[in-house]
């Protein structure tokens, strides 16, 4: 490249370099094994409920799974009822959990689950709002119903979760934020659920 | 633990003994131990009081935090206590509270000799309706540290400890609210004879022993260019528990005590190991090396299955940097990462790892001028978990990011920013394996007219692509692709009065792989426009006034059966205005009262009957930042938030909100 300076030959490096590592398939996904078993039915996250309705139906779900993790924003982050953290430590097994440890969290879950029920059964709590209508925090009581060997003899997941919706700048809503608490029912939480199954991330 | 540490010993000792030159200061930032410079300045920090009270719609927490300390020439004394309470709003009783007390004095016995104790004091508790929980954590250390430099650029360090430590733990539980634990039943001469399931409703712990351990380092920089700075720990603690288990057996209501005494037979042993080489060449050559060893034993009471584990790690690493400038404003890096980590559990096997991690990084910026910038970034990323029982595989993540910006004249400026990112699941269990390919480009630029008018658009594209691998799931697989336009506009019509605009155009299709799966092809398009109209009235006051507008409709986006053309068929409209008016008061110096009235109108079509709704809030409020009583520090705000839906029926919810939001923190030195 005569006549061009250090500077522009650099640049010219790199940008070819660029199309280079795009072009020669470094980012082509694999090609799905032949055939397709049944679908399930995504709500696009134009709205919080929609967001609600896509978490509720395919939490624990192998085929929807991604459906559920598609609802977590990137600043995902999961915070434990204060108990559930001081009976699991001197394990820290809820740090840091942000959105990649919730999606291989709940993709486990899925795996080892062979029947689930998730249910929001009210909100204890009115809803917050933001003054630009783009965060809402809703206070849900819910309760899970899990069977899978991993948690056995456990089935029944209860307590209180406190979500937070925000409209990205895409603007889809996704969430934000997951504060989990215990009922008084006495049984275990949805925190309790997801630590069981975080090994190894 | 047990082969090396009296490798450690003699090398530490030797290091100690051979030394014939005083210490001089230490050249590392890695420095273990108490460092020199705690003593050289003769400082008194006052006593400091911080208490803080934040409350919010569920939870209310107060803390406080209390700090003294003073630096001499020859001791030094630190101490620091705080403690937090979180109350459960309209759930009385129920809550949390944590707190720590530690202190900790230095004293130089000679210039080279330092002796320390230091203690830390820890509580936690919570309270809920089935279970109060408290555990305490009591520390004691006492060290001894010796530094010497026995030859010129040649440092050494060592520390010799002793750490008596005690855990408390205590848990009841209401008469039928206990947990099960399966009881091994031994007969008068110890033998088992069954097992019962015995219900916990009370249980307390103490573990106590005392840690032995030893610290070194050495720092060697024989060149100004060249440094290498060692540093290996060991420790050791043979820790005793004795559980005090009360509750009921199966199917009685009679109330007994059990007691389990374990004594450690198998010491706690933890080794660390670190070296870090670093290089500086010519043009701005900066490399370093580093690699890490670290095997820790932990026993522990498992509070969850009320039994004594023992949790162990074997770690080891290396992580490489090397960075260049070969250019003038080009800089060149090159970074990576090797990691293994196996955790093992002596009964919970189900959390047993081992995940090994390989990562790689490439980058270049170039800055030549204030007017010009790029970069370029290749990461790859590489996890492989084994030993497992569920969840072994590889996890590799693929990410290039290119960014540029360019100033062309003093008006106008461009930018852009695109990224490609494949992130694959590669499960052993391959139901789960799964491609995410993600691609992302931004272009845009601004105008700025003058100081107080300006103007930036920027379009972007966002495409992803979620590729189940298994039959079981790919029918869902999905490309989304993301067309938006934001743009904002900033006019200062006078010196005192502003007008902002965001704008956003939005459109998202969703289309799936398979033909079979066309009817569930869907786009949804949001147009936004936010204004804000700010007025400082008089010094003392400001007036905002804001509108928001969204427009969102969503429908499928499908071909009809024999069609060529995907159609956009509309299932449901959405229309949200807000429009709110906000007035700021500062009555006096860091004082500032607002209060908020707002109302949102959404109204939404669909098949059916078209819904509107009303939304009525009123936020009132006051911030404070200011001094009090002298030298004390008061910040804080409390808002008062009420909000209502207005009925179109007398049956219709109000939904009502009536909260308060404060969070008020007082600080003061004595």
């Amino acid at each position: 490249m005569p006549g061009m300076r250090r500077e522009q030959r650099a640049a010219t490096l790199a940008i070819l370099s660029l199309f280079l590592a795009g072009g020669c398939g470094l980012f082509e996904p694999r090609d799905p094994r032949p055939g397709g078993g049944p679908g399930v039915s995504c709500a696009t996250p134009n709205s919080p409920d929609n967001v609600v309705a896509n978490v509720l139906n395919h939490y624990p779900e192998l085929a929807g799974v991604t459906c559920y993790t598609d609802m977590l924003d990137a600043s995902f982050a999961f915070h434990p009822d204060a108990a559930d953290s001081n009976d699991a430590l001197p394990d820290t097994v809820y740090a840091n959990w942000n959105r990649d440890i919730e999606v291989r969290d709940a993709t486990n879950i899925a795996r080892n689950a062979t029947f689930h029920v998730a249910s929001f059964d009210s909100e204890y709590a009115a809803r917050v709002i933001s003054a630009d209508q783009r965060t809402q925090v809703r206070f849900y009581a819910y309760h899970l119903i899990i069977h899978a060997s991993q948690v056995a003899p456990d089935t029944l997941f209860r307590g209180l979760a406190d979500i937070t919706f925000f409209q990205g700048g895409d603007a889809q809503w996704h969430i934000t934020n997951w504060v989990d608490k215990r009922d008084g029912s006495g049984a275990r939480t949805w925190g309790y659920l997801r630590r069981v199954y975080r090994v190894g991330f | 633990m047990r082969g090396a540490a009296p490798t450690i010993i003699v090398a530490l000792c030797a290091s100690l003994f051979v030394g014939v030159r005083t210490a001089g200061a230490q050249t590392s930032d890695d420095i273990v131990g108490t460092s020199d410079t705690i003593f050289v300045a003769s400082l008194h920090n006052p006593l400091n009081y911080t208490t803080s009270y934040d409350r919010d719609v569920s939870t209310g927490t107060w803390t406080q935090s209390l700090n003294y300390g003073f630096n001499r020439p020859r001791f030094a004394l630190s101490t620091a206590g705080s403690y937090s309470t979180v109350d459960q709003l309209g759930r009385p009783g129920l809550g949390a509270g944590a707190g720590t007390f530690s202190g900790r004095l230095d004293l130089r016995a000679t210039k080279n000799w330092v002796v320390s104790a230091d203690g830390r004091f820890n509580k936690s508790s919570t309270r809920d309706i089935v279970s109060e929980s408290t555990q305490r954590q009591n520390r004691l250390k006492v060290s001894t540290q010796y530094s010497v430099a026995p030859w010129r650029g040649v440092g050494v360090r060592a520390v010799l400890s002793s750490e008596f430590q005690e855990d408390h733990s205590l848990a009841i539980r209401p008469p039928g609210r206990g947990v099960s634990r399966i009881l091994v039943i031994t007969d008068a001469n110890g033998d088992s004879v069954g097992v019962d399931t015995f219900y916990v409703e009370r249980d307390s712990t103490l573990t106590s022993g005392r840690q032995d351990g030893l610290t070194g380092q050495v720092d060697w920089k024989p060149k100004r260019w060249f440094q290498m700075v060692t540093s290996a720990s060991g420790n050791r603690v043979r820790p005793t528990t004795t559980s005090h288990l009360g509750g009921s057996e199966q199917g009685s209501s009679l109330f007994q005590q059990r007691i389990d005494k374990v004594t450690g037979s198998v010491p706690n042993d933890n080794l660390q190991y670190q070296t870090r080489m670093t290089y500086s060449g010519p043009r701005g050559l900066v490399t370093w090396v580093k690699v890490n060893r670290t095997k820790n034993d932990q026993a522990y009471y498992d509070r969850t299955a009320l039994r004594q584990e023992l949790y162990s790690v074997d770690q080891r690493g290396g992580i490489m940097h090397l960075e260049q400038a070969p250019l003038r404003g080009l800089v060149v890096s090159l970074d990576g990462v090797l990691n293994r980590f196996f955790s093992e559990y002596r009964f919970r096997n189900d959390r047993n790892s081992l995940v090994s991690t390989k990562t790689g990084k490439v980058a270049a910026f170039f800055n030549p001028s204030v007017l010009t910038r790029a970069g370029i970034e290749f990461d790859i990323d590489f996890h492989r978990n084994s030993r497992q029982q569920s969840g072994n595989g590889d996890n590799v993540t693929r990410f290039l990011q290119a960014t540029g910006a360019h100033r062309l004249s003093r008006k106008l400026s461009l930018d852009g920013v695109a990224t490609a990112s494949l992130t694959s699941f590669q499960y052993v269990d391959s139901v789960l394996d799964q491609d995410n390919a993600r691609a992302y480009a931004n272009l845009g630029g601004g105008y700025q007219v003058s100081e107080r008018c300006s103007t930036v658009v920027h379009f972007s594209v966002s495409r992803g692509h979620n590729v189940a691998i298994d039959v079981s799931r790919s029918n869902n697989n999905n490309v989304q692709t993301t067309y938006q336009m934001d743009a904002a506009m900033k006019l200062g019509v006078t010196p005192r009065l502003s007008i902002n605009q965001v704008y956003l155009l939005n459109a998202v299709y969703q289309i799936y792989d398979f033909a079979s799966a066309e009817s569930k092809n869907v786009l949804s398009r949001i147009r936004r426009i936010d204004t804000y109209v700010a007025d400082s009235l008089f010094p003392f006051a400001t007036f905002q006034l804001t509108h928001n507008f969204l427009s969102r409709d969503f429908g499928s986006f499908s071909r009809l059966p024999g069609g060529e053309e995907r159609l956009y068929r509309i299932a449901s409209e959405t229309y949200v205005q807000t429009v709110s008016a906000t007035i700021n008061l500062k009555p006096i110096t860091g004082v500032v009262l607002a209060a908020t009235q707002s109302l949102s109108n959404t109204r939404i079509k669909s098949s059916g009957p078209t819904t509107v709704n009303n939304r009525w809030n009123l936020a009132l409020g006051a911030t404070v930042d200011r001094p009090i009583l002298g030298n004390a520090t008061l910040t804080g705000t409390v808002q008062h938030i009420g909000a209502y839906d207005e009925r179109r029926s007398a049956t219709d919810p109000l939904n009502e909100q009536d909260d308060w939001i404060a969070g008020v923190t007082l600080v003061k030195d004595f």
